[in-house]
């Protein structure tokens, strides 16, 4: 049984660049929003704040959120970024829901854009990022070097192999093979060869069980309150949101003896992230649980992210997420359709704008508007987890198209 | 600094003023690390107030330098030309004996790295700093 919910999305809009489409992240972000505001059916002065999460990596200039609204010459009462490195986009819609619950806004933009392959070297600039600038860049670890330490004691600690990883690569890519934006669209699908043929990048994660940049994207959502999104021609209700966050830096999670988060399990470990915690607020606030969910959009930056965030979600055990994508749950006929346009692994990694592509998907596959791939049944109910940092924090939505 | 210079040199570390001693005790190949003086738990990375009790009672004292591997990488490749250089590389955690994680580099040959084996620190210089770096102890060198 849940609650009544509080609020809504009633305009969703989407913007796309690739090499040949160059576009920056403001153009991304004009479009995303011209678009969203016309399908609310409302104009920008009537937008009363705006959230982005953190500076596009294609454009740093912080108070981006801002700079936003005054390219925009779209004066508001509130403009903020919410960072927890890059979950913070998907607490956008929380914070949006609690402004609305209050009284404090009537129309709330939730935006996010970034172009990152085509602007910057990621590579060169990923670790000093990401990474603790005093104690962990001097040894240039990579982003995908620090994620391999989760995926090693992971390994290490349920007896998980590269093939099991190769099982998530695989079935994520059989809905990116099809999404005309994935970045791996190419590749069409592919088998566990495939990806155990391909090189590490950082052991024991190989270049099919990484994300890749791609292109650019932007998306722009409009958030009201329940009651005016019953004139909406397709409401998307906001069930239940939470949000966690453990540390910014690997070093300083691994030093820390225990949690007050009891979800995150004995303190050291690299197995857990606080997705744990944010799923048991929003689970709490929208009366669901797991099997209340028929699809979902996740972050799996690296294919052991898969595994674990099933398992912080409650879909497993620890160490038996894999059981999830292994059974074929995951996929377009599956009880839980994940990932439905590639996700991370696939569809690619924009640059911040990540999360907000998890967002416009489950919004897109709510209302049957898939611009790839649709699930066998169209879902009702979608949990959308945005992750941030290096295993570092946890952001859930849980969206429905009924109330 | 031109961003060639950066892409080309060893990365320095962001020096902040709590870990001011350990980088100073390294200039002389010493291995430090902060213990607190009421619940005698180590305290890593530097900090002016001990994160497991709260008490501003944190003293330096040296390493042994050894530890076990807790988890770890090897990156094949480098984020930059100087990493590019020394590819493959292995990076992770080394669980010292007194209790604390360190982020670090290990040498040696990746096929012999693994979790839970014992290694013991060395210096090298990067640039302008002096940094440990841990190789596996080989079973000569064990008691
Ligand atoms: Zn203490």
């Amino acid at each position: 049984m849940s609650t009544a919910p509080g609020a809504a999305i009633v305009g969703m809009g989407d913007a796309y660049a690739s090499l040949d489409n160059r576009k920056d992240p403001l153009q991304l972000a004009v479009e995303a929003t011209t678009a969203a505001l016309a399908d609310a059916g409302i104009r920008k002065d009537q937008v009363d704040a705006v959230f982005t999460g953190r500076s596009p990596w294609a454009d740093k200039r912080s108070q981006w959120s801002n700079i936003f609204i005054s390219h925009m010459q779209m004066p508001v009462t509130l403009t903020s970024e919410l960072t927890m490195h890059g979950a913070g986009l998907t607490a956008t819609i929380a914070v949006a829901s609690q402004m609305i619950a209050v009284g404090a806004a009537e129309y709330v933009l939730c935006l996010q854009s970034d172009a990152t392959q085509l602007f910057v070297d990621a590579v060169a600039m990923g670790a000093e990022a990401d990474a603790d600038p005093q104690f962990e860049v001097p040894y240039g670890p990579t982003i995908p070097a620090l994620y391999a330490q989760a995926a090693r004691r992971y390994f290490h600690e349920f007896g998980l192999t590269e093939e099991d990883l190769a099982d998530v690569a695989v079935a994520n890519q059989r809905w990116g093979a099809h999404h005309p934006y994935a970045a791996k669209r190419k590749h069409g699908e592919i088998d566990r060869a495939k990806v155990l043929a391909s090189p590490y990048v950082a052991t024991p994660l190989r270049r099919w069980m990484c994300s890749t940049w791609g292109g650019g994207t932007g998306g722009a959502l409009i958030v009201t309150s329940a009651e005016k999104a019953r004139e909406a021609q397709n409401p998307v209700y906001v069930l239940g949101c939470g949000s966690a966050t453990t540390h910014e830096y690997l070093g300083d999670r691994m030093n820390m003896r225990h949690c007050r988060y009891p979800g995150l399990g004995e303190f050291p470990n690299l197995t857990h992230t606080a997705t744990a915690e944010a799923a048991r607020q929003a689970y709490a606030m929208s009366g669901l649980g797991p099997s209340d969910i028929d699809m979902m959009q996740i972050s799996v930056n690296f294919a052991h992210m898969g595994p674990i965030v099933m398992e912080d979600l409650g879909f497993a055990k620890k160490g038996h997420g894999i059981d999830v994508y292994r059974e074929g749950r995951t996929g377009i006929d599956g009880d839980l359709p994940t990932d439905t346009n590639g996700g991370w692994l696939s569809f690619g990694q924009p640059g911040i704008s990540c999360n907000m592509d998890s967002l416009v998907e489950a919004v897109r596959q709510l209302r049957g508007q898939a611009l790839g791939l649709a699930p066998a049944r169209r879902p009702r109910t979608a949990l959308v987890q945005g992750a941030g940092g290096m295993l570092a924090a946890g952001s859930v939505a849980l969206l429905s198209s009924s109330t | 600094m031109t961003d060639a210079k950066v892409l080309n040199d060893w990365p320095q570390p962001y020096r902040l003023m709590d870990a001011q001693p350990y980088w100073e005790a390294l200039a002389d190949e010493q291995l430090t690390f902060q213990r607190c003086a009421d619940c005698e738990q180590a305290v890593w990375p530097a900090h002016s107030v001990c994160t497991h009790c709260g008490s501003a009672g944190l003293s330096w004292e040296q390493s042994s330098g050894r530890g076990t591997i807790y988890s770890y990488s090897t990156i094949l490749r480098g984020p930059t030309p100087v990493w590019s250089a020394i590819a493959p590389y292995t990076v992770g955690f080394v669980q010292m004996d007194e209790g604390y994680f360190l982020f670090t580099q290990i040498e040696g040959e990746p096929d012999g790295i693994e979790i839970g084996k014992e290694v013991s620190a060395r210096f090298v210089q990067r640039g302008e700093q002096k940094l440990p770096v841990f190789a596996l102890v080989t079973s000569g060198e064990e008691g």
